[in-house]
C-alpha cells in the first residue's frame, strides 16, 4: 500500500486522534430533519406562542453547547466579555460555523438603546419553508434566535432574542431579523467598565 | 380569436382501437374495455377552449397549464398559464382523476411490460406531457404540439416540488399546495428562457 510507512501506528484506539471529517452537512437532511422538529413540535402545541417557545428552547441548548466549543476551539478557552465583542462573536464565528456564512447585517435599534439587531436575507431555517397565511407572523427563525440567545445567556449577556419577518423594498420575500433586547444588568454592567 | 373545440385525442382512438382487439383476443376482460369507453366518453363531453399562441403574448413558453396529482388521483396543484381557455375548478378537478386513470390503465394496456404509463398524448390541439415520480405523484403539463424540453421542464417541477413543498413543515403529504415559495420559484422556471436554459 502506498504511504504506508508513513501511517504512526497507535497501540491504543483512544490513543488514535480523531479525524477531521467533513465540515458541512447535507442542506437536504437538515432541512428534513428541522421539519420534522417543526412538525413534532406542532403536534405538542395549542397556540403559535408555544410553538415560537418550543422551538426557541431546542434552540438555546444549540446556542449553549456552541458556545463552549467555539470558545475552546477559537479562543482558546476565552470568551468575549463586552457588549459589541460577544455581538461580533454571535454575528461573525457562530454563523460562520452554522450556517457557512456571515450575518448578513448587525444593527443598533434606532429606538432602543438595548436593542440589537442581526438581519439575513434568507435564513438557512427559512429556505424551504412558507407560512401559510393562518398562521400570521410565526417566523421558524425562532429556533436560531434560541441559538442566538443561547449564546449570549451562556457568555453571561441575558437578553430576549425574537425572530420577525421584515418585508423589504423591491423584494418579493420579507428578511428575517433576529431582535436581541438585553437586559437592564448587561447595559449598567457595560457602562460600568466604560 | 379562442374558439371551443373538443378534445380529438387521436392516440385516445388508438387506444379504444388496442382495447377492443385486446378483447378480440382475450387479453382483456369485458369490464375494463367498459372503463375504457367510460373515459372515453366522458373526455369528449365537456369541451377545452383552444388558446393557441395565447402564452407566446406573455413571453412565457407555449405551456397552457400544469397539474400535480397525488398517487390517488386528488388534484393538488393546478395552473393556468394560457390567458383564453382557463377551465374551471370543477373540470381541472375532472381532467386529474381522468388522467391518472388512463394512464394507469394505459399501464396494464401497454404491449411492452414494465410500462410506466402514457409519457406524452399528442393531440391536434396541444401535446400532454406526463412524468410520474417513484411514490406516484404525477406531474403533467399541457403545452403547444410539438413544444420542446417538457421533460426537462416537469423534472425540475419536480425539483422544487420535493424542496419547496415537502421539506416544509405545514404541508399536509397528499393534500392540495399552498406554498408561496414554491409559486414563486415555479413562476420563475416557466418563464420561456428558463425552459431553454433547463433544456441545454
Amino acid at each position: 500500500m502506498i504511504g504506508v510507512g508513513k501511517v504512526k501506528q497507535y497501540g491504543n484506539v483512544l490513543d488514535k486522534p480523531l479525524n477531521k471529517g467533513k465540515q458541512e452537512v447535507s442542506l437536504s437532511a437538515f432541512a428534513f430533519l428541522f421539519s420534522e422538529l417543526v412538525q413534532y413540535n406542532q403536534t405538542q402545541v395549542d397556540n403559535i406562542g408555544e410553538l415560537e417557545r418550543r422551538l426557541e428552547d431546542a434552540g438555546y441548548a444549540v446556542g449553549a453547547r456552541v458556545l463552549e466549543l467555539l470558545c475552546h476551539r477559537d479562543k482558546g478557552n476565552r470568551r468575549e466579555t463586552r457588549l459589541l465583542g460577544i455581538l461580533s462573536f454571535v454575528h461573525s464565528t457562530v454563523w460562520k460555523v452554522l450556517f457557512g456564512k456571515v450575518a448578513d447585517s448587525l444593527e443598533k435599534g434606532t429606538e432602543h438603546e438595548d436593542e440589537y439587531m442581526i438581519s439575513e436575507k434568507e435564513l438557512l431555517v427559512n429556505k424551504f419553508i412558507s407560512i401559510p397565511k393562518d398562521m400570521g407572523t410565526f417566523n421558524c427563525g425562532a429556533f436560531v434566535a434560541g441559538i442566538v440567545r443561547g449564546v449570549l445567556d451562556g457568555a453571561g449577556f441575558p437578553a430576549v432574542v425574537t425572530a420577525h419577518f421584515v418585508p423589504m423594498e423591491g423584494q418579493q420575500r420579507p428578511r428575517t431579523t433576529i431582535l436581541i433586547k438585553f437586559a437592564e444588568e448587561v447595559l449598567q454592567r457595560e457602562a460600568r467598565l466604560g | 380569436m379562442p374558439r371551443p373545440v373538443r378534445i380529438s385525442f387521436r392516440a385516445l382512438n388508438r387506444l379504444v382501437w388496442t382495447a377492443f382487439v385486446l378483447l378480440l383476443s382475450n387479453q382483456m376482460s369485458i369490464w375494463m374495455l367498459i372503463c375504457v369507453l367510460i373515459i372515453y366518453c366522458q373526455l369528449f363531453s365537456f369541451s377545452v377552449h383552444d388558446n393557441v399562441g395565447s402564452g407566446k403574448v406573455f413571453g412565457m413558453a407555449a405551456i397552457y397549464s400544469l397539474y400535480i396529482i397525488n398517487k390517488s388521483g386528488g388534484l393538488i396543484y393546478y395552473k393556468d398559464y394560457g390567458s383564453a381557455g382557463r377551465m374551471d375548478t370543477n373540470d381541472s378537478l375532472r381532467v386529474a382523476s381522468l388522467w391518472h386513470s388512463m394512464h394507469a390503465i394505459s399501464q396494464q394496456l401497454s404491449p411492452v411490460s414494465g410500462c410506466l404509463g402514457i409519457e406524452l398524448l399528442q393531440a391536434d390541439t396541444f401535446d400532454l406531457h406526463c412524468f410520474q415520480s417513484l411514490t406516484g405523484t404525477k406531474f403533467f403539463v399541457v403545452c403547444e404540439p410539438g413544444a420542446q424540453h417538457m421533460e426537462n421542464l416537469l423534472k425540475f417541477v419536480y425539483e422544487l416540488y420535493t424542496d419547496y413543498v415537502l421539506k416544509n413543515p405545514f404541508y399536509e403529504m397528499e393534500m392540495p399546495i399552498r406554498c408561496e415559495l414554491f409559486d414563486i420559484n415555479l413562476t420563475q422556471a416557466v418563464q420561456k428562457d428558463r425552459v431553454v436554459f433547463l433544456g441545454r
